[in-house]
């Protein structure tokens, strides 16, 4: 079983579907604008983003360095604000949320999985995974055993003690997914996951992000790399801040084998 | 919470043990100088009282104007002095007056030699037995001299251990014939020994009969150094000063009080002297161990600057996985204070340790007052110098930090 029960019926989410019978979008964005200024020049890393990402989709970001994903993303997982436009998660508006109730979001309903897997150094892989826990306020014997439950989703059941620093690349990522799904969020935000990872461990996690999203979890994946967006079930390509391209593949990615049973209850979706 | 606060926060001081030991230094330098200066200047405080309370609370001492302490030797002005017919004087108003004895003393400059060793004395008095009494001192060794000895110019003196012990050394010195500025005398009796040392040291000091030391070394009719008066109680103190004061002003022809030839000190006055000088004084190393104190919180501000910039993406990683603020806000604070309450510990530990080494002079005294100020005050530096630097580990945005290279 991939993933972690929710023991805290705070982190439980509702899922209802619309009674159109339809899937409310998970997130809206309207006309999104964001500007950096850098001394005189002003930098537009998103011009009129209009996107809408439905529950459950599998939705990869690709376009050339500096092209505004991860500008996107941050906005997407409200570590940032959109200069203008409009910004709708599970039906909240975040620019009405506070700082502290867009923190309990991250918390709750976001999984983040970086680059530069960014765990904390000098402590257990199992103590990484156990931190957003920690920051949620859940019970110390819950907390352990979350934590080690995520971890062995990923196959790290045996490297719980470890530090970073005694993992490779491509564990440490796993740790940083543990990290990421082990408070069971909606929406699992992945920043170029891959990107500094070998062959064998970029297949291995983007099976994983495959397998997770199998399971119902929305996944936006940022990626330079064309092979990865085989695993999405939509690819949104961005140039210059703009969306240039949008294309459901239907049928198009490669369930690993053993996923197939799991998958088919995944509804195709018009494009 | 708090529990995982702190396994991050003592991982973070030890992950960097020379930093940390750095910044605690500061706090333990701070704080062991707080105890070290306080308990200096009490234990310094507390001798001088102590001399002060062996002189006796009721004896006035009588000098004549212009001298500063009652050692000095300068006889020129012949016409202004300190008489024999003065201390009979105050003898005469007795009890009445609030006087219960009045005491000559002669003060000169003395060598003293004994087999080849010389000494020099900071003090001597040729005087009378009641002197003892009057300084409240005894003979513990060998005997004082009685009436007969004095009515009889007997040369025979009472040595301080100070002087005993510079002239004789493990000697016994009972019986033993010095010389005093050339004439022989007999030493019959040891002073019991007054504790103090350094430039109080009341040890240091020769008693001769006040007839013997007027007709061998001082000349008859020689000034007097100093009258004591000692009062019947503490209570008639006061009351006794006003009749000396009388007594001299008549002696002497003086009708205007403010061109008395004389002054009158009492242990309360030089006693209010010694309390305004330490008071100051504490004062002084108070703010001088405050300031280190100070020195050593800005020491904290400044590595927990240094702490929180170095982890800024750290940060970042927290609040993007829902960090509120004062989970980062509390982790800052707690390894602040951390570091200053050990640092506190360990200052405490070396202050009270130093402060137990004393002086023959005097001892130190540590109070649990300093103490519990001194650490209270370093826990508060900590909390004070690390709520700026983790307010703004907490201000930072999840995305410039997470930026941060
Ligand atoms: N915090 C920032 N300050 C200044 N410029 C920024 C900042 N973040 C992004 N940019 C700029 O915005 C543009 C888009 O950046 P980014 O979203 O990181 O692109 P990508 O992830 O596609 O490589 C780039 O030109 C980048 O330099
Ligand atoms: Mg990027």
């Amino acid at each position: 079983m991939i993933g972690a029960p929710a023991g805290d019926p705070a982190l439980a989410r509702d899922s209802t579907p619309g009674t159109d019978g339809h899937r409310r979008p998970m997130i809206a964005l309207r006309e999104v604008g964001k500007t950096f200024h850098l001394g005189d020049t002003a930098v537009h890393a998103l011009r009129d983003v209009t996107l809408a990402v439905r529950e459950g989709d599998l939705l990869a970001i690709m376009g050339p360095s500096g092209s505004g994903k991860s500008t996107l993303m941050n906005i997407i997982g409200c570590l940032d604000l959109p200069d203008h436009g409009r910004y709708v998660l599970e039906g909240v508006d975040v620019r009405r949320l506070t700082e502290s109730e867009q923190a309990s979001i991250r918390n709750r309903r976001i999984g983040f999985v970086f680059q530069g897997f960014n765990l904390i150094a000098r402590t257990p892989a199992l103590e990484n995974v156990e931190l957003p826990l920690v920051y949620a306020g859940v019970a110390r014997r819950e907390r352990r055993r979350l934590a080690t439950e995520a971890l062995e989703s990923v196959g790290l059941g045996d490297r719980l003690d470890h530090q970073p620093s005694e993992l490779s690349g491509g564990q440490q990522q796993r740790v940083a997914i543990a990290r990421a799904i082990v408070t069971d969020p909606a929406l699992l935000l992945a920043d170029e996951p891959t990107g500094a990872l070998d062959s064998v461990s970029t297949a291995s996690v983007l099976e994983l992000f495959s397998e997770l999203n199998a399971q119902g979890r929305t996944v936006v994946l940022i990626t330079h790399e064309e092979e990865v967006s085989r695993y999405a079930k939509r690819v949104v390509r961005l140039h210059d801040g703009r969306v240039v391209s949008d294309e459901r593949r239907t049928g198009a990615y490669d369930v690993p084998p053993g996923l197939a049973a799991r998958t088919a209850h995944t509804e195709a979706l018009p494009a | 919470m708090i529990r995982d606060s702190a396994r991050i926060a003592v991982r973070a001081i030890l992950g960097n043990r020379l930093r940390s030991a750095l910044t605690m230094l500061g706090l333990i330098i701070g704080v062991s100088s707080v105890i070290i200066l306080l308990a200096v200047g009490r234990g310094a405080q507390g001798a001088i009282a102590g001399e002060l309370e062996d002189l006796g609370t009721n004896v006035l001492t009588v000098l004549r104007r212009g001298e500063v302490g009652p050692n000095q030797t300068g006889t020129q002005s012949r016409d202004i002095e300190l008489s024999l017919d003065d201390v009979q004087a105050l003898q005469d108003r007795g009890a009445g007056g609030g006087i219960l004895r009045a005491v000559p003393v002669l003060n000169t400059g003395v060598t003293l030699t004994w087999r080849g060793a010389t000494y020099a004395p900071s003090s001597f008095a040729g005087t009378t037995l009641d002197y003892l009494a009057a300084q409240n001192v005894r003979v513990d060794a060998g005997r004082a001299w009685d009436a007969e000895d004095e009515r009889r110019r007997e040369r025979v003196v009472i040595l301080g251990r100070t002087v005993s012990r510079e002239l004789f050394g493990s000697e016994n010195p009972l019986g033993q014939r010095i010389s005093v500025n050339g004439r022989r005398f007999e030493v019959i009796g040891l002073l019991k020994a007054q504790g103090g040392g350094g430039p109080f040291d009341e040890d240091d000091v020769i008693l001769v009969p006040f007839g013997a030391a007027e007709s061998n070394l001082t000349g008859t009719g020689a000034e007097l150094g100093q009258i004591l008066v000692q009062a019947t109680s503490q209570e008639t103190t006061t009351l006794a000063e006003t009749t000396t004061r009388e007594t001299l002003l008549a002696e002497h022809d003086i009708e205007d009080p403010g061109e008395a030839d004389f002054q009158i000190f009492n242990q309360a006055q030089i006693r209010a002297v010694a309390d305004t000088t330490f008071g100051l004084l504490r004062l002084l190393l108070g703010a001088v161990a405050g300031i280190s104190l100070l020195v050593g919180g800005i020491g904290v501000m400044n590595i927990m600057l240094v702490t929180v910039s170095e982890r800024t993406r750290e940060i970042g990683i927290r609040k993007a996985i829902g960090a509120q603020r004062i989970h980062i806000v509390g982790q800052f604070l707690l390894e602040a204070l951390m570091l200053s309450s050990l640092g506190g510990l360990i200052g405490v530990a070396v202050g009270v340790g130093v402060a137990q080494i004393g002086t023959e002079a005097f001892q130190p005294v540590v109070t649990w007052t300093s103490v519990l100020v001194a650490f209270g005050v370093s826990m508060l530096v900590g909390l004070f110098f690390g709520s700026y630097p983790a307010n703004r580990a907490a201000s930072m945005r999840p995305i410039d930090a997470l930026r941060f290279e």
